[in-house]
């Protein structure tokens, strides 16, 4: 084993999760090595660091100012809330499930009979980070043979991924997707990103996060995208005016 | 289709609320508290707040830097959660949907803020009010050291970019097992190591040299 071997295997070396063999290799590297058991002290003694901060306690009273928030009502369900929490359990598998279905294709007939022209189909387009057109010296486009989506730069330089129409690629949805594209910013050096080839990996950072976010407060769009083809899916980013909590 | 995920939980270290350990991912022990709340009693969701406050204020605290904040956030969770309660499934543990709103809450609220007036702000107050009350009786000697020393520590935390801190801070200090964490962020459990790894080498400039000096003095 190497020098880098062996330091990408410190941190399951000090959780003990590495196979009695490549532990023993690493072992043998550490006993040789001062420089590599260094940095595996200074990992320990950083986990202790992290480990030592003390436990908290939570101010007095917090548990009774919350609940008297909640006997005032401020946590009741709003209208809209409840509205979408009926159709959130209306999409779950379930009687209701084909009365939808027919309910929304009746609907799309209506509509589509109603339309004089016949309509272009949506390309969907995914915004994730606007991009000052001056900075991209050409538009690259990367596809993987993996998810069907195209990270590239749209018409007014944004970064984009796109797909025809939206839809999650990824059984874990379209934060999964967010993932990937973002490893595939920092991995990709045919991007710049918004700062030159050192913002990479700052790049994918804010994409990562916007996939956790997205990810963490959209349970309901979630299941409604589980359901439907999307024709784009907003997505926050500052000062993109895109926020999806601000629709 | 949802991702296929392990059923094993392993929790560690000594923060975790007993009853929980491993294998026990099926055995949610606030199950029944759950569903008393679901039909209507209104003392068992005020069972639900009191078993859950600490780790949602702790975990609030280390995201978001200050006392102030992570109160008014930890009030924020819990009324998001009386509201959007009946979209928990009891597929995972409650206490795993409890930290998915108090963590999501965190991240809106970062982001409402901006991060540097985030850490200007945590930073003030911290020097205002001091960021940790320990729980045990005040040592005199240590008192002030130990103070430097842990406001060292969390003002490196909050150097972190919250989508690294959050794991980071859900592993190394609310000792969680990856598989929980996994759960909680929605991400696999790769990606949720490799973002504990990157979190941790991103601290090591930060931390680094504090960490040799009290590993050393531990040592001597």
């Amino acid at each position: 084993m190497n020098h880098a071997d062996v330091q990408d295997r410190l941190g399951p070396y000090l959780e003990g999760e590495l196979a009695l063999q490549q532990r023993a290799l690493v072992d043998a590297h550490l006993d040789a090595c001062e420089a590599c058991a260094e940095e595996l002290r200074e990992l320990r003694a950083m986990v202790d660091l992290l480990q030592g901060l003390p436990d908290v306690s939570p101010p007095a009273g917090l548990a009774d100012r919350v609940l008297a928030r909640v006997r005032a009502g401020e946590a009741n369900a709003t209208l809209l809330g409840r509205a979408l929490g009926a159709v959130d359990a209306m999409l779950r598998p379930g009687v209701w499930t084909p009365v939808l279905a027919g309910a929304l294709g009746a609907v799309a007939i209506v509509v589509l009979q109603q339309k004089t022209q016949p309509v272009a189909p949506v390309r969907s387009t995914l915004v994730v980070a606007p991009t000052p057109v001056a900075q991209v010296p050409a538009p690259p486009a990367v596809r993987r043979s993996g998810p069907p989506f195209v990270v590239r730069f749209g018409p007014t330089g944004a970064l984009e991924l796109q797909g025809t129409p939206f839809r999650p690629s990824h059984p874990m949805g379209a934060a999964a997707d967010f993932e990937s594209a973002a490893d595939e910013v920092a991995n990709e050096p045919r991007f710049p990103g918004p700062l030159g080839g050192a913002g990479r990996e700052q790049w994918a950072d804010s994409v990562r996060e916007q996939a956790l976010r997205y990810d963490l407060s959209n349970e309901l769009d979630r299941s409604l995208r589980a359901t439907s083809d999307r024709s784009a899916i907003p997505v926050d980013f500052p000062g993109s005016g895109t926020d999806p909590e601000d629709r | 289709m949802r991702r296929e995920v392990s059923h094993e939980i392993v929790e560690r270290g000594p923060l975790v609320h007993a009853g929980t350990g491993r294998g026990a991912a099926l055995e949610d022990p606030d199950r029944e508290l759950v569903a008393r709340w679901r039909a209507g009693d209104a003392s068992a969701f005020e069972a639900l707040v009191r078993g859950h406050e600490k780790r949602v204020f702790r975990l609030l605290l280390r995201m978001l830097g200050n006392r102030a904040e992570a109160e008014d956030v930890t009030q924020e969770t819990f009324l998001n959660l009386h509201r959007h309660g009946h979209r928990f499934r009891s597929e995972s543990r409650f206490s795993t949907f409890v930290y998915r709103v108090a963590a999501n809450a965190a991240l809106n609220r970062r982001r409402a803020i901006g991060r540097g007036r985030a850490r200007e702000a945590a930073l003030a107050l911290q020097q205002a009010a001091g960021i940790d009350v320990p729980a045990g009786p005040a040592d005199p000697e240590n008192e002030a050291a130990g103070s430097q020393l842990r406001s060292r520590v969390h003002a490196a935390l909050l150097e972190l970019s919250p989508v690294l801190r959050l794991p980071l801070v859900l592993y190394d200090i609310e000792g969680l097992a990856y598989g929980e964490i996994a759960r909680i962020l929605e991400l696999a459990e790769g990606t949720v190591k490799s973002r504990i790894h990157r979190a941790r080498q991103a601290l090591r400039p930060l931390l680094g040299a504090l960490a040799r000096e009290t590993g050393a003095g531990k040592a001597a």
